[in-house]
């Protein structure tokens, strides 16, 4: 990662400041019953599988990105796999202690270690606070983002904040969690940088609490170039 | 003399004193007040010289949450930037797409200064072919990677020119200090502030305005934000915050001190006297001898340092001794000030001259603040012996005192209070010995640092901000030297190995060096033959990122690389000097500047290196070398105090035995000696007791004082004995006598140095609290326990009669 410590070691900046949140406070006049809702749902999870759709525009380049991919995710042994594309292109696994980056067109794959300061930037935004267990109560959820507001949009809330804490302070300028306003789970989420890039998700499909067999976390990459 | 003659008299000599102080020059610079070489003095002394700017204040910030910090110090860093009459530049955190082209400077510099064979693989990775695929394998890369950091970096990259081979990941990699900018939570964030073009700032009084104004400013902003905006704390510390406090409060310590023990004094002298004319001629001569001596010791050192602050209010305490003792013998010469002079003066001169030794001994020491303060207080004493002797013995012999005639004593009281002086003797001392059981010997402060302010807003904000930033906790400044580029470099490698060894056998944890930093002008003339055909490539290279679906964004860092290194191409042939070119650009300088840098013909490199919790000096003397040298605060404390035990013993020894010598000569009796002798001993007892039970503790500045106060001891106990042998062991007489006079000088002294213990600096206030602690026993001692001891040993003889 040269050009990260680049900017750590040299220029001495992290990731992003161009941008400054819109709002200033906390918005207190939300009602944040359905956020409640929505959180406390986390109570009982174990299991997750989801298929999403994901949309990048980049500040970079000219058109969006557009991919499909799918998520397993196992809060008891902290392991999760997120993969994209159908074959994959990617698959990311983590077993609780490194991520495994694998490119199975490419036959390369790359370790890198979970759960230590930096693994929380190397795991999409979101995926490794799920992983690492995501907050079940408000004050929670609310000592790690404050909320900028939460208002309804047809048949969804979109709660809309800024993280407050950790690695995705540094280069989030926005999080909006898509919340389902009947059933209050996670319909997708839309990520604002500093730099203006966008990346927004849809879940198609989401399972709570189902069987996800053990080999999901594995992928056999012998004969793979390691990066 | 009218009183009105003298009013006036004295009002000019205040002008002239006030002037005289406010003409000083003080330094700064407290690590010319440490013993040279030691390692980390040595390295401080490097650090300040080499990276050290005048102009560059660090103001913090801190918040409830990361989000807050941001927004608060975005807000500030553009005021501040707005404030062009004070301030030319503003760092802080960067938005990446200005990253993008600011920070080119500097990898494009990094391409021209690295290793030859790692530009041949990137001149490989931009040839026509091969660069459409690098291209791709980015894009491919952003499209299906995660969306993380390094995919969005890599996004602002499609050619990978940050990809450096070796270097920086190393650097990085060995724990140095990771972002200066802002803590790992966010809640903390640093701007680094460069004063306007133009500004001077190397006298602490131009920096102390320029602090005020930037102090104001940020007051400003901060009143100016909305009402709901979330509360936040500032700091200003760096260079010209820590002159300015360090100049400013020596400017008050020396006034405030000068102030207190003048007029302190000039009350004493009313109280035993009680006569106007001799007491306002006595504050002018005073006046005289701070002016005369401000003035030499100005010549002689140029800038005075904080540690001299304080060696006026001990002169005017010692000084002022002459002019009383003149005045009590006046009262023998009326009129006549010859004949004051030659009954007087032989003594006064002795003792002037015997004051002025114990002083001078003080440039035994190792610490060169302490030894400019005894050179200073021993000048100023011969002026004032001097001074005295033709100032104001005039006055003394025109208002001589009332001498009060002596009473008897009464044989019931004196038979008391020489039982009751005998159980002193034997109860401090066991005291002593059990506090010393109970408690221990006194130990030096461990991390005493004598040059520290007490009371330091920029101290505080520097040590939070270590405290804040990662990787700086524990960490120490690692500076490495050469005579020129390639020196340098030949050192930065030796360094490099030798704490790749320290590492391994754990006496470090890590260390980092920024090698890669140092111009390497053999690498940079082979490496800009290489830039030269590659330029024209640049236009084709940005069609293919613009062709792969790149934006302008996209783009921005390769064409600003390109940019960067036409640049050097231009000045291909003019500026490959010896020592090779320094990255350009704000950023890059800013930056480059922060690591390395080349002082009038020696060059240095800064690096970090951190020892494991708890460790000794032993890592210091293994790190530090002929050009390497750690500046570690830390184990400052404990080095300086291993270079004080030694001089204690270097210099209190000899000066004990040399004493014990000359009283034998003196006294020429063996009870006299040993009761001499016992008073020094019983003071220190009774001083080690005050140590022990108050909050008064011993450090590796204040020790110094222990052979000025056995000096002042030892004077004390002459006078006394000397006075009961004339008197025959006349406790009324002698007390009368010199007992009065020593308690006059014992208070001025007293005084003198007791007004240090307000003093800013910590070491200066130490001293001067514990001197004047011990002061005060000498002198209760000289007066009011000496004669009764004398009176039992000499018993037989007062018996028989004999005098």
């Amino acid at each position: 990662m040269p050009f990260r410590l680049f900017l750590l070691q040299l220029c001495l900046i992290p990731l992003a400041t161009a941008g400054i949140a819109t709002a200033s406070g906390q918005d207190s006049s939300a009602d944040l019953s359905v956020v409640k809702k929505w959180l406390h749902s986390h109570a009982g999870l174990r299991t997750l599988q989801i298929d999403f759709d994901q949309q990048r525009q980049m500040r970079t380049l000219k058109l969006p990105v557009k991919k499909s991919g799918k998520l397993w995710l196992d809060l008891k042994s902290k392991h999760f796999r997120w993969q994209t594309g159908d074959p994959p292109s990617v698959i990311v696994l983590n077993d609780g202690k490194r991520l495994t980056i694998v490119q199975p067109g490419r036959k390369r794959v790359e370790y890198r270690t979970a759960g230590m300061k930096g693994a929380s930037s190397d795991a999409p935004p979101g995926l490794s606070a799920l992983a690492s267990g995501f907050p079940k109560t408000l004050d929670e959820f609310q000592k790690q983002n404050r909320i900028l507001s939460n208002e309804r949009d047809g048949d969804i809330f979109k709660l809309k904040t800024v993280p407050i804490q950790g690695e995705a302070a540094k280069g989030i300028r926005e999080f909006t969690y898509r919340i389902d306003a009947e059933e209050h789970y996670l319909r997708g989420f839309e990520i604002v940088l500093k730099d203006g890039s966008k990346v927004s998700s849809s879940f198609r499909r989401i399972v709570t609490n189902g069987t996800i067999p053990k080999e999901i976390f594995t992928v056999d990459t012998e004969g793979y170039r390691e990066e | 003399m009218g009183r009105l003659r003298i009013f006036i008299i004295l009002a000019l000599l205040s002008l002239a004193a006030v002037y005289s102080v406010t003409r000083v020059r003080f330094t700064a610079n407290i690590y010319e007040l440490l013993p040279s070489d030691l390692p980390e003095v040595r390295g401080m002394d490097l650090l300040n010289r080499h990276f050290s700017r005048d102009g560059q204040l660090i103001v913090t910030l801190e918040a409830g949450d990361a989000f807050e910090a941001e927004e608060a110090s975005a807000s500030l860093a553009e005021f501040l930037a707005g404030r062009e009459d004070l301030i030319s530049e503003v760092f802080h955190e960067l938005p990446i797409d200005a990253l993008a082209t600011e920070g080119a400077g500097l990898i494009a510099w990094l391409w021209l200064n690295g290793d030859p064979e790692a530009f041949d693989q990137l001149t490989e990775r931009l040839q026509e072919g091969r660069s459409a695929e690098t291209i791709n394998e980015s894009l491919e890369a952003i499209e299906e990677g995660f969306f993380d950091q390094e995919t969005i970096i890599r996004s602002y990259d499609p050619l990978g020119f940050t990809r450096i081979s070796g270097g920086l990941s190393s650097m990085a990699g060995s724990g140095s200090s990771a972002d200066p900018t802002a803590s790992e939570d966010g809640a903390f964030r640093v701007l680094y502030v460069e004063g306007a073009d133009g500004l001077e700032l190397s006298d602490y009084r131009d920096a102390a305005i320029w602090l005020e104004d930037v102090r104001q400013a940020v007051t400003e902003w901060n009143a100016n934000r909305p009402p709901d905006a979330p509360a936040v704390t500032t700091g200003l510390t760096g260079p010209p915050a820590f002159m300015a406090e360090i100049g400013s409060a020596m400017e008050s310590d020396m006034s405030g001190s000068v102030l207190t023990t003048t007029l302190l004094i000039a009350l004493l002298f009313w109280l035993m006297h009680r006569r106007l004319q001799p007491l306002l001629w006595l504050v002018a001569m005073m006046l005289v001898i701070l002016c005369l001596t401000l003035n030499l010791g100005g010549a002689l050192y140029g800038d005075l340092s904080i540690m001299s602050a304080g060696f006026a209010a001990i002169l005017l305490g010692l000084a002022v001794d002459y002019g009383v003792v003149l005045y009590r013998e006046a009262g023998g010469c009326p009129g006549d000030a010859r004949k004051l002079r030659r009954t007087v003066g032989p003594g006064i001169i002795w003792a002037a001259a015997t004051t002025a030794a114990v002083f001078v001994s003080l440039n035994l020491s190792s610490l060169p603040g302490i030894s400019e303060l005894g050179t200073l207080v021993a000048i100023g004493v011969l002026i004032g012996s001097a001074v005295m002797l033709w100032g104001f013995s005039p006055m003394a012999v025109s208002r001589p005192p009332r001498l009060l005639t002596a009473e008897p004593a009464t044989p019931g009281h004196d038979r008391l209070a020489v039982r009751l002086a005998t159980g002193v003797a034997v109860a401090v001392p066991l005291l002593a010995a059990g506090s010393l059981f109970q408690r221990g010997v006194p130990q030096l402060e461990r991390e005493f640092q004598p040059f520290r302010l007490r009371s330091s807003p920029a101290m505080e904000a520097w040590i939070h901000l270590e405290e804040r930033l990662q990787g700086r906790q524990n960490a120490a400044p690692l500076i490495v030297i050469g005579n020129s580029s390639a020196d340098l470099r030949a050192n930065l490698e030796r360094a490099t190995e030798r704490l790749d060894q320290m590492a391994a056998s754990g006496l470090i944890q890590r260390f980092s060096l920024p090698e890669k930093l140092v111009p390497n002008p053999a690498n940079q003339r082979v490496n800009a033959s290489k830039i030269g055909p590659l330029i024209p490539e640049g236009e084709r290279l940005l069609s293919e990122i613009e062709a792969a679906g790149f934006s302008d964004s996209g783009a921005k860092l390769t064409r600003a690389i390109f940019a960067d290194w036409r640049r050097v191409g231009d000045r291909l042939g003019s500026d490959f000097s010896e020592n090779g070119i320094r990255p350009s650009g704000k950023l890059a300088e800013w930056t480059a500047g922060r690591l390395t840098s080349e002082q009038e013909g020696q060059f240095a490199a800064l690096g970090s290196v951190t020892p494991p919790p708890y460790a000794g000096r032993e890592w210091i003397d293994e790190t530090s070398g002929e050009n390497t040298a750690v500046a570690s605060l830390t184990s400052l404390g404990a080095s300086l105090n291993q270079r004080i035990r030694v001089d204690l013993v270097r210099v209190f020894l000899p000066m004990m035995g040399i004493l014990a010598v000359m009283l034998g000569v003196v006294f020429r009796e063996w009870r006299d000696l040993l009761l001499s002798l016992f008073c020094l001993a019983f003071a220190a007892a009774a001083l080690v007791i005050v140590t022990i039970w108050t909050p008064l503790g011993w450090n590796s500045f204040n020790v110094c004082g222990i052979p000025l106060l056995f000096g002042v001891g030892l004077d004390y106990s002459i006078h006394m004995i000397f006075a009961l042998r004339r008197t025959g062991g006349h406790l009324v007489q002698t007390r009368e006598s010199i007992g009065k006079a020593l308690m006059f000088c014992g208070g001025s002294t007293a005084i003198g140095f007791g007004s240090l213990g307000f003093a800013s600096a910590r070491g200066l206030a130490s001293l001067g609290q514990l001197c004047a602690a011990g002061i005060l026993i000498n002198m209760i001692v000289a007066i009011w326990l000496l004669p009764r001891w004398w009176r039992w040993l000499h018993r037989h003889r007062i018996d028989s009669g004999i005098r």
